[in-house]
């Protein structure tokens, strides 16, 4: 870009203003406050609903009465300021918050950081909660997120790179990582990745994970968006990059493999058998919420004959007077569970109550009286939205849930040989998908990865433990 | 690139297939309880068909055959090896379609039509194929733990009434009569001349022919698992009468809690046979691409659209038995005589030039 010579400022103080206020479209929240320091009129500029008036008071203005020396430079010397000379870099400047302060005959202007420290306290995510374990999480902060990371990782090791992205929402987009353990040929790729986000205004972390996946429009994400800084460290000592959006309360992880979106820290932190317990659990879970709908219906409304008379009999004595096709049933009952969950997120705690009642009683017991739905479908049903629940992650467990609706289909239309040849593209679509050029399900290493936490295990948080 | 694990299991994978379900049959009823030493004879067959096949392909290891013919045969003569190459995979993609097809709706979906399952093995046949060959060959990794439940399933057969006598006697056959019913097996061991196309994408060429007899090992004690449990279940008489013996025997194990395994079992069968299908696909659109320079993807489109085509075709049972014993002698011609055929030449060449 060119600039004019009308960009400077001029040593006239007045018409700085003038330029200044102008430049800043005669905001209302811009605020001007006069003093006088060693006779000399000095000006303070700065927008009222950013800055801590208190902060100005303490850091600017009483070290500029006491008038500890003759230039402003040295009686400022405790905060610490940018000198600016341009126009554009004041108003920029005045909009991330900063206090600029103007000189009679002066082409300079300082620029104090002044911002104001509202934020929100940190406390324990809502999405991931644990029993054992740390109860601090992520809040809509960037640097308090990464002051939270290293107080865990107390290394020189630990990295922060800043980049801006988009011209109107000029947001912080921090990359974290460890330099011993990360992969410099990923992190040139992430790095590379964010370098094309510049240009976008970037408000959402969905924006982000957009631009880290190797592919966007897979039903699995391939980043891994956590609050709990303890997930986060201990994916940074595993060689992964966190990356933080400021003004999101969540990190997002890559490169990470499938299988780390079915553990919870938790599990780290228990007993070795416990952890295989829960680990084995997740895994039940997932196999068991993309396919036992889709199980049921093949085995109802075509492979009856694999079942034991006994079995047989209560399967069809519950089906009996049911007039839909297995299928409908499914979606139908598919369809009220997502509804019933959507709307007891939506309404207030206090409300959302009341949907479980509605969704329990209500619906549950009422619709199969009423024969719409046979028993038995609603606790498949029940199972398999359980299942998807125990999914630690909320992204990954709606996907699983959401993967059941094709199995179900292909079932209702070709039996078990329509859940064999789902499961057979779910398989291959997971081992061709890659995160950060890592294989995101690396079949052969699904044995090493016990051993891989143990490791983890003895360099984190084990030695806590020990301490 | 392809660690020879990865090979080990895109062989696998290539030779087991729909073949398992009519081998005992087959064999059986042409030498009886002598039908395992006409399949180690058919084994020992494919291991000196493997070491032709391995170095032919080391002939040249950063070219494909689809290159390599045209380099041996010249331009004309290579390009017109290359489309009978392709024909041969299609007609041998086809004829498996109909034969799983014609599995499937005598076994289980009755009243599907036959369009619709050709259609349904097509889709994710060619999901796969279009990969890059890394990627299936790990999916068929995950796909080969099918084959530790088969075998854990198939002990349970010898809970049952399963008399070893029925293997007596030995060797009572006429030799020439178990060595002629021994092509028969062989066609269900092929799968292997895989590597005339993958030689380039392999990690450590020189230890391939290790890991592709292995893998055949692996696939013929598979078969003569398979065989010697068929043999000791069936009487003579039951063995006239079963077209599919596995699945016959699958079907007489009764549990507490579940019936009728033959069916499980071959709907998830489904994922072998069509680890085949892929093979050949994959193969088939590397010729293709080689032939008209398009990308392999597309090939692997093009392919599964005529073989639709093909499907749709009401086909006869006498076209497709007759289909059946031709793609015998097409085996043996395109995996044996001719690679050894370009082997020769190729040495020639060599010692020529």
């Amino acid at each position: 870009m060119v600039r004019t010579k009308s960009e400077f400022l001029t040593t006239d103080l007045n018409q700085n203003i003038l330029k200044i206020t102008t430049g800043m479209n005669n905001t209302a929240d811009l605020k001007q406050r006069r003093i006088t320091f060693s006779n000399k009129s000095v000006i303070l500029l700065y927008l009222d609903t950013l800055i801590d008036k208190e902060s100005i008071e303490i850091h600017i203005i009483s070290p500029l009465n006491k008038q500890i020396s003759d230039s402003v430079e040295e009686s400022l010397s405790t905060t610490q300021f940018t000198m600016l000379t341009t126009l554009k870099d004041i108003s920029i400047a005045l909009a991330k918050g900063n206090t600029i302060l103007l000189e009679e005959n002066n082409d300079k202007a300082y620029s104090i950081m002044a911002l104001s420290r509202e934020k929100r306290a940190i406390n324990e995510s809502l999405n991931e909660k644990v029993t054992l374990g740390a109860h601090d999480g992520f809040v809509e902060n960037a640097s308090s997120n990464i002051s939270l990371l290293r107080k865990r990782l107390g290394t020189p090791e630990f990295t922060v790179e800043y980049l801006h992205a988009g011209s109107l929402t000029n947001v912080e987009i921090a990359v974290c990582f460890l330099d011993s353990t990360v992969d410099k040929d990923t992190l040139h790729m992430i790095k590379d990745r964010l370098e094309r986000l510049t240009d976008q205004e970037v408000i959402l972390s969905r924006q982000v994970q957009e631009a880290l996946e190797d592919r966007p429009f897979s039903p699995f994400p391939q980043t891994l968006r956590t609050e709990r800084p303890d997930r986060a460290a201990g994916h940074l000592l595993n060689g992964s990059v966190v990356v933080f959006l400021d003004h999101e309360p969540s990190a997002l992880i890559t490169p990470v493999s499938f299988q780390s979106f079915l553990r919870s820290p938790e599990d780290l932190n228990s007993r070795w058998f416990v952890n295989l317990f829960y680990y084995s659990l997740r895994m039940l879970a997932f196999i068991l919420s993309v396919t036992l709908p889709a199980f049921y219906i093949a085995v109802n409304a075509y492979h009856a004959a694999i079942l034991p008379v006994s079995t047989f009999y209560t399967l069809k004595l519950s089906v009996l007077n049911v007039p839909f096709h297995p299928l409908m049933e499914a979606a139908m009952m598919q369809v009220v569970l997502e509804l019933l969950k959507e709307a007891s997120v939506r309404l207030p705690s206090a409300v959302a109550q009341t949907i479980g009642t509605v969704g329990a009683i209500v619906i549950g017991s009422a619709i199969v009286q009423t024969n719409f739905i046979s028993n038995t479908m609603v606790v498949v049903i029940a199972i398999t939205a359980v299942s998807s629940f125990v999914i630690p992650i909320g992204e990954m467990s709606t996907t699983i849930r959401l993967m059941s609706f094709p199995l179900i289909f292909l079932a209702a239309t070709f039996g078990f040989i329509g859940i064999a040849v789902g499961l057979m593209i779910y398989q291959t679509h997971l081992v061709k998908l890659t995160s950060s050029g890592r294989a995101y399900l690396d079949s052969p290493k699904i044995l090493r990865s016990f051993k891989n936490n143990s490791t983890h295990k003895k360099k984190g948080l084990g030695k806590n433990a020990h301490e | 690139m392809l660690t020879n694990k990865n090979l080990f299991f895109l062989i696998i994978q290539a030779q087991i297939g729909i073949g398992i379900l009519t081998l005992p049959y087959v064999l059986y009823n042409k030498v009886q309880q002598d039908a395992w030493i006409s399949l180690l004879i058919a084994g020992a067959l494919s291991q000196v068909v493997i070491v032709i096949l391995v170095s032919l392909s080391k002939v040249s290891l950063k070219e494909n055959l689809y290159e390599l013919s045209s380099k041996l045969l010249g331009r004309f003569l290579g390009n017109a090896l290359n489309i009978c190459y392709v024909l041969y995979f299609i007609t041998y993609s086809m004829l498996l379609l109909f034969l799983v097809s014609d599995v499937i709706i005598t076994w289980i979906l009755h009243r599907t039509p036959q369009w619709a399952i050709i259609l349904l093995i097509l889709l994710a046949a060619s999901y796969i194929a279009k990969e890059h060959l890394l990627t299936i060959s790990k999916s068929f990794l995950v796909f080969s733990l099918l084959f530790a439940f088969l075998i854990v399933t198939i002990f349970f057969v010898y809970v049952q009434d399963v008399h070893f006598g029925r293997l007596l006697p030995f060797a009572s056959k006429e030799p020439l009569q178990i060595v002629s019913s021994s092509p028969q097996a062989f066609v269900s061991l092929i799968g292997f001349e895989l590597i005339l196309f993958i030689m380039p994408f392999i990690k450590k060429p020189a230890e391939s022919l290790k890991v592709l007899s292995i893998a055949n090992g692996f696939t013929l004690s598979l078969y003569l698992f398979l065989l010697i449990t068929c043999i000791v279940y069936f009487s003579a008489d039951q063995f006239k009468l079963v077209n599919e013996p596995l699945l016959y025997m699958l079907r007489g194990l009764s549990f507490k809690y579940i019936e009728r395994i033959d069916i499980i079992f071959l709907s998830f069968w489904i994922i072998p046979i069509t680890t085949s299908l892929v093979t050949q696909l994959f193969t088939a659109s590397l010729g293709v691409q080689n032939l008209f320079s398009i990308g392999r993807s597309k090939s692997v489109y093009i392919i599964v659209g005529v073989l639709f085509i093909l499907g749709m075709l009401p086909i006869s049972n006498f076209i497709k038995e007759s289909l059946s014993s031709l793609m015998t002698y097409l085996n043996i011609i395109f995996i044996f005589f001719i690679p050894t055929l370009l082997l020769i030449i190729a040495k020639l060449k060599v010692y020529k030039g």
